[in-house]
């Protein structure tokens, strides 16, 4: 198929400024980076902010780079099944393996026990174990001197 | 009697859009489908895993490199839009031009990535091979520095003196504990005067003892405070063989709510003898340094400034060669889990960017024209839907 050909079909007529585009989504990429900087108050919210920039990110591209915006209503009908089974997937596995109501048989839990319980107790203002650690190397613990 | 034909124009079946541009989108719905498995078993995996690891020293993520790698994969989705916007406008010129600089971004990324790959090798963040805790930490060091002891002595004793006279049929296999074994008796009858099998007889002895007492522990009976107390001998006596520093000093912090007031912490680093800069005595270790900076080098290369206001102790000791393989037994949990999620999603991306300048090789070999503006389009919603991945793993791997 020509080009000729291929113009008919829409999206070309509309003019896009894409360097404007790109511009924009360096922005966004910029603001992703920036948590990694800034503190946020909690990781919920951070990840929040996170996924937000990223569907932005990700309209920018389909919208525009990938001509969505300008296509007709196949993309509908092409695009729903796919995102349905996508969305899906981790909703059905999300409450037998995310949030799953029994206890896994793993040993990694005996260690994460162990580990929580040295947290509450150095944060209670106890005596942590002496781990030999001397507070782990290559930290750089000026930056988290109350870790 | 002849019927006339009706002049109404024939149906036409289907999506008004070229096949090919067709046939790319359904590809990409299965590609969406594919990628999201990934991811959504990422985001399931770690939220029923508590403790997953995402401090940077422990799984050498590296958020500049990811941010990079976002911003040349973006750039190279924009010249991609704006070299089928050019071949619309007949420049064809201008179009193969921007498919070039896509191309060499898309190679930019591999490089980047290869960097990142080359890091997780060099530290052994591989799937299967992390510790997830104490005991296995002191296992696998054990293993690395029996591996490094054997290696020697297999590059030190060459198998044609050792095994000389013994036929062929009944030579041990190479590596195995019978082949390591007849090389060590020859080279005690007859290198014993060699310094490098003497270095590596003593470190044997080191290797044995080490390993007597992690034997001689069972973990399943000790408590938190014993598993810490065994590793942590059992550390500090392996950073000794291995040649670390530790490096002890004290630093003062302001106090939330006291303006000018300050309290006294105290900490230590760790690294390599060769790797810590002294200020006052770059050839020595010099309790001058006290008020000055002592720069470390991490595991990354980086530089940490250490604001000393006095040092409270040193420890130096100068390693033999064959600990170098050693690392520092340091468990991470849930580490393979996630370096399996790291390198497959990862992986399959790289595999896509690599199928994708696959797609642009061909047009940058040939003479452009009108024919070619579909296969350009459709190379780029390929390419676009690389650089969607990554928009999504950028935040999932590396910051989040």
């Amino acid at each position: 198929m020509d080009a000729s050909t291929h113009d008919d079909h829409g999206h070309d007529a509309h003019h896009v400024n894409y360097l404007m585009i790109f511009v924009a989504l360096c922005v966004f990429t910029l603001i992703s980076i920036t948590t990694e900087i800034v503190p946020f108050p909690n990781h919920a919210s951070l990840v929040v902010t996170v996924f937000a920039v990223s569907c932005a990110k990700a309209f920018c591209v389909l919208a525009f780079f990938m001509h969505l915006k300008f296509e007709g209503n196949w993309k509908y009908l092409l695009l729903a099944p796919t995102t349905v089974l996508a969305v899906g997937l981790p909703i059905a596995l999300l409450p037998d393996v995310g949030v799953h109501y029994y206890t896994t048989d793993v040993p990694q839990n005996d260690d994460y026990a162990r580990m929580h319980a040295e947290e509450h107790l150095e944060s209670h203002g106890e005596e942590p174990h002496d781990d030999g650690k001397a507070e782990g190397e290559n930290e750089s613990a000026p930056e988290t001197p109350d870790e | 009697m002849s019927h006339a034909a009706p002049q109404t124009p024939p149906l036409r079946m289907g999506i008004p859009i070229p096949n090919t541009k067709l046939g790319m989108w359904l590809f990409l719905g299965t590609e969406i489908m594919f990628f999201t498995a990934f991811i959504g078993a990422y985001i399931v995996l770690r939220l029923g895993s508590p403790g997953w690891p995402t401090d940077p020293h422990d799984t050498h993520i590296n958020v500049w490199f990811g941010a990079g790698n976002t911003f040349v994969l973006l750039w190279s989705s924009y010249l991609v839009v704006v070299a089928h916007e050019a071949m619309s406008l007949g420049e064809y010129a201008k179009a193969k031009k921007f498919l070039f600089a896509t191309f060499a971004l898309a190679c930019v990324f591999l490089g980047v990535k290869g960097v990142e790959y080359y890091g997780k090798f060099a530290h052994d963040i591989l799937p299967g091979h992390i510790a997830e805790n104490e005991e296995q930490a002191i296992d696998k060091a054990l293993f690395q520095m029996k591996q490094g002891l054997d290696d020697e002595i297999l590059a030190l004793v060459p198998a044609a003196k050792a095994l000389e006279g013994v036929e062929e049929e009944d030579r041990p296999e190479y590596g195995t504990e019978a082949d390591l074994k007849a090389r060590i008796d020859y080279a005690k009858e007859n290198m014993a005067d060699n310094e490098a099998f003497q270095t590596n007889q003593k470190m044997r002895l080191e290797y044995e003892t080490l390993r007597n007492v992690a034997s001689s522990v069972n973990f399943r009976d000790l408590d938190a405070a014993g598993t810490d107390a065994v590793f942590a001998k059992f550390r500090q006596q392996l950073l000794h063989l291995r040649g670390d520093v530790e490096v002890g000093y004290e630093y003062e912090v302001p106090i939330d709510g006291s303006p000018g007031k300050t309290k006294t912490m105290a900490g230590s680093v760790t690294g390599h003898a060769d790797e810590v800069e002294w200020p006052s005595n770059p050839n020595g270790f010099d309790w001058s340094a006290a008020g000055h900076d002592v720069t470390i080098h991490d595991e990354e290369g980086k530089h940490v400034d250490v604001p000393v206001h006095g040092l409270v102790h040193v420890h130096a000791h100068h390693a033999p060669e064959v600990m170098e393989s050693v690392q520092s037994p340091h468990p991470m949990l849930y580490g393979n889990l996630f370096a399996s999620c790291y390198f497959l999603m990862t992986g399959f991306h790289a595999v896509h960017v690599i199928v994708g300048m696959i797609l642009f090789a061909f047009p940058m070999c040939i003479a452009l024209n009108g024919s070619w503006t579909t296969y350009v389009e459709n190379a780029g919603l390929y390419w676009h839907f690389v650089d969607l991945v990554w928009i999504f793993l950028f935040p999932l791997l590396y910051i989040a």
